[in-house]
């Protein structure tokens, strides 16, 4: 099976700007989030996908085909959500995901089924009919998903699919596409929002300042820390706390009575907490290796890039 | 998965075949048709140019009806002999003396009616795009649309083709449309195949001028639309470029007059510099000449001879400027990633 997109020492310039600096990566079919901050060089990625923006030099491709020679060809096989309503003025729901079909290639008639298929699977139901201008920001979102299903792609690009949307509209969008991941379509999800990246997105990959930081499996990036633990116990909170201390345990913070968030010195020293448990009759409930948040691996590849 | 109703469905594979890549180009300009078929004012033009189909075939009707009236020699002396007969030649500016038949002259009627009809449909025209054009690109610009075009099969050349035609398209309906229908009605009302033989230059002269009015009308409103992404500065842009030269030219004219220079000043405005091309192009003194009619007789009826030169020129470099305004906008704004 090729790649879902790949990019070889990629490099965009936008006269004095540089927009990516040798970006060298290769993503294998799946939900694969792309994070990084304003600026990054994420749309500028997207859009070179899309074979919309010429490179400068390097390589790409996406689903094994070049982007500088079949554009065409990959055009028709992917699907773009972009970040902006990009509603065309004066069409119903329907009738932009119709055109949106027409716009693809296919048939009046194709077209027209396809954008029912498409709008029932967003759950936009009798609203299909009113102009797609009057929708509430969360049907916009469903709206524009629906528009780059019509054609079914085999690889999507979304770009902040829940911007603007409320908790439960959120849920919704990325419970269309972890389906969308589940039924064999690769995505490519662009969002600041990392709690949304981590809740649906296999693998990521981490940009800044037109860079490639980090890439990886996200269950790598967010595997079992080993120095930090929390810690539920029954006794005295602040004998404990004191005799952690006296052993060199820093405490990072108390989440309630019976409930610390713990630092051992090293990986091997978990015999500190038990014998600071002993000295201060302290029945420890539990013990769980505390796990590094997506956002904490986001935060230390800038760190890196900016030190 | 909570917060989806129990009855979503999974998403489901298209199983149809995929279809082919050629209707895009349709498919947009019938979408563009169909919005802008929308707007009861455009409609409206639309529909009144239909007056010109009826006011020249009526006129080709009452041609007819002269062609047989001075067909028989009584009538025709009843009517030379009668006290309004000079008095309306008198108007005209004609002398008819020379006339053995009104048939001949029929080609001069015709060229002149339509020359006229031209510069009253270019006002329509005016109008109409006023109403179809400026959103055409701009309201695509506004709504920061083009990714969802440009993300598809489909390249700005295409894109901006379609939306060419759809301009286009309504000049065609007021300019082309009438003229030729009402040409076949003139045809037909007059009957036979001389009135054919005799009109065949002016088909081919109406088709040159709709279509040279469709290219240039469309381009020229398709490169405001493209200019601006607020559709009410492109509508004051298409009326201040159409109206602000004519003033210009007036202007010129009236402070200019009887001087050499205003034989290129005078074509600034856009309008004169179509009426000198549609003047060249239907030129009536050839018909003339070629009635074998003498000219004194007809002098004050003739236009001047027109220099079709400088027009060509100015129309052309404006319509190959507007074509490349219209690419250059498009294409840098598809290939911006900021405007995704």
């Amino acid at each position: 099976m090729s790649n879902a997109f790949a990019c070889d020492n990629l490099v965009k310039k936008y006269g004095r700007v540089t927009a990516l600096r040798g970006v060298t990566v290769c993503v294998e079919p799946g939900v694969v989030g792309l994070l990084g901050p304003n600026g990054a060089g994420k749309s500028t990625l997207i859009s070179i996908l899309l074979g919309q923006t010429p490179l400068t030099s390097g390589r790409a491709s996406v689903l094994g085909l070049s982007v500088t020679k079949k554009q065409r060809a990959i055009r028709r096989r992917v699907g773009f959500m972009p970040e902006n309503d990009c509603l065309i003025p004066r069409f119903s729901g329907i009738g932009y995901v119709h055109y949106a079909g027409r716009l693809s290639g296919m048939s009046h008639a194709d077209a027209m089924q396809r954008a029912h298929e498409v709008l029932d699977y967003v759950d936009l139901d009798e609203a299909r009919y009113r102009p797609a201008e009057q929708y509430s920001t969360g049907m916009k979102q469903r709206l524009k998903l629906a528009q780059a299903l019509v054609h079914d792609p085999d690889m999507l690009f979304l770009d902040e699919p829940t911007n603007g949307m409320d908790p439960q509209g959120r849920q919704v969008m990325l419970n269309l596409i972890q389906d969308l991941g589940n039924s064999g379509i690769s995505i490519l999800l662009s969002s600041h929002l990392l709690p949304d990246v981590e809740k649906v997105c296999r693998y990521v990959v981490i940009m800044g300042g037109g860079e490639l930081l980090a890439t990886g499996e996200i269950s790598e990036m967010t595997r079992p820390h080993p120095t930090k633990y929390g810690i539920e116990f029954t006794g005295n909170d602040g004998v404990f706390r004191d005799k952690l201390i006296e052993r060199h345990v820093s405490v990072s913070s108390q989440r309630s009575s019976g409930q610390l968030d713990i630092e051992i010195p090293d990986p091997n020293s978990q015999r500190l907490i038990i014998e600071a448990a002993r000295d201060s009759q302290t029945n420890i409930i539990g013990l769980h290796p505390q796990r590094s948040s997506l956002e904490e691996g986001f935060l230390e590849a800038l760190r890196k890039q900016q030190g | 998965m909570s917060g989806i109703p129990e009855t979503q469905q999974r998403y489901h594979r298209w199983q149809r075949k995929k279809a082919r890549i050629t209707s895009t180009w349709f498919a947009i300009v019938w979408a563009g048709l169909k919005h802008a078929n929308k707007d009861s004012q455009a409609r409206a033009f639309v529909w009144m140019s239909l007056a010109f189909v009826v006011g020249t075939c009526t006129f080709f009707y009452g041609i007819s009806l002269a062609e047989d009236f001075f067909g028989s020699p009584t009538t025709k002396d009843s009517v030379q002999s009668a006290w309004w007969y000079p008095m309306i030649l008198n108007v005209l500016g004609v002398n008819l003396k020379g006339v053995g038949d009104v048939s001949e002259i029929r080609t001069l009627l015709w060229r002149t009616t339509y020359m006229l009809a031209i510069k009253v449909q270019l006002f329509w025209v005016l109008l109409t795009l006023a109403r179809v054009g400026p959103g055409l690109i701009a309201d695509d610009l506004r709504a920061r649309a083009l990714p969802i075009y440009f993300s598809r099969p489909l390249t700005p050349f295409t894109y901006l083709t379609a939306k060419w035609a759809i301009a286009a398209s309504y000049v065609g309906m007021l300019v082309l449309v009438p003229n030729i229908l009402s040409l076949m009605a003139g045809v037909l009302i007059t009957g036979g195949l001389a009135t054919m033989s005799q009109t065949f230059g002016l088909t081919i002269d109406l088709l040159t001028s709709g279509l040279g009015m469709m290219l240039f009308g469309g381009l020229l409103i398709l490169a405001i639309s493209s200019a601006t992404p607020n559709r009410r500065f492109a509508t004051a842009g298409w009326f201040a470029i159409c109206l602000l030269p004519s003033v210009a030219q007036a202007i010129v004219n009236d402070t200019l007059r009887g001087e050499a220079t205003t034989q290129w000043l005078g074509a600034i405005s856009l309008r004169g510099n179509i009426m000198i091309l549609t003047e060249w192009l239907f030129d009536i003194r050839i018909a003339f000449a070629d009635s074998g009619l003498p000219t004194e007789s007809f002098e004050r009826a003739l236009l001047s001879p027109v220099e079709p030169a400088f027009p060509a020129v100015v129309l052309g470099s404006l319509t190959i400027a507007c074509a490349l305004l219209c690419y250059v906008r498009v294409v840098s704004f598809s290939r911006s990633a900021a405007s995704m």
